[in-house]
């Protein structure tokens, strides 16, 4: 890959691939470090391993198998446990700001697939791709996580605003 | 893997609304990931693959002689070992 394509790819994804790995780890700089490790890959891969429009995909499914390493290694998890519990005290500002807070209450597998599914709108088979999985199991995974994401809405008082 | 019903039509649109207010929620640009540097940066690392690739087979070829030597004196220290052996219960 030249510079100028380079530079191309670059533009179209880094925001979409920064934004995903932040918001999924819930740490900006360790997100930098992944994302930086995902772009040296790609450059560093011989082209003919990934094929030409693919590189997107490559880039989030090497970003998703990094950010499983990192919580592999890292198994201090921010948990349900030390998640502050502001969401609940005020419900118009406070919970937007409590926003990354309330989505770190997911397991990371539940955040990855509600990221690649309802923000990048990838296809049940992109998201298998990026994450490593079958196919068969995203549908149920996804509702799965979708389940417990609105649950924690409700909990936290948002069903009740928007209905 | 078991089927399980699918959220609600209620749950769906909430989290999907919820979902894209927080992905429109700004994070804080990234001062390191300067594209111009990834890319020469990459270009290095992959120069020094390429160089790691090329000098790996004279690294590997340094070892075989003193490999060679090791097997050598071995066997011979083998071989002596027999045949002293053998000698002594000649006599």
């Amino acid at each position: 890959m030249d510079e100028r394509a380079f530079q191309t790819l670059y533009n179209e994804t880094a925001a979409p691939l920064q934004r995903y790995a932040a918001r999924v780890l819930g740490d900006a700089a360790r997100a930098e470090d992944i994302v930086q490790e995902a772009w040296l890959r790609l450059l560093r891969q011989p082209p003919a391993l990934v094929a030409p429009g693919a590189e997107r995909a490559y880039l989030f499914r090497v970003v998703s198998n990094l950010m499983i390493d990192h919580w592999r290694r890292h198994r201090r998890e921010v948990t349900t446990a030390t998640v502050p519990e502001r969401a609940a005290a005020s419900r118009d500002g406070a919970l937007r700001l409590d926003m990354g807070n309330l989505f770190l209450k997911l397991t990371p597998r539940e955040r990855q697939l509600l990221w690649l599914a309802d923000v990048e709108e990838s296809t049940h088979r992109e998201i298998a791709t990026a994450l490593g999985l079958g196919e068969g199991s995203i549908r149920v995974l996804l509702s799965r996580a979708r389940r417990k994401l609105a649950g924690l809405l409700r909990a936290g008082g948002h069903g009740e605003e928007t209905r | 893997m078991i089927d399980e019903p699918d959220p609600g039509r209620d749950d769906l649109a909430m989290v999907s609304v919820w979902m894209k207010e927080f992905a429109a929620q700004p994070i804080a640009p990234s001062a390191r990931l300067d594209p111009q540097c990834l890319f020469w940066k990459a270009q290095l690392l992959k120069r020094w693959d390429a160089e790691a690739r090329a000098t790996r087979p004279i690294e590997v070829a340094e070892q075989v002689p003193a490999a060679a030597a090791l097997v050598a004196a071995a066997a011979l220290a083998g071989w002596f070992y027999f045949f002293a052996g053998t000698v002594s219960a000649f006599r």
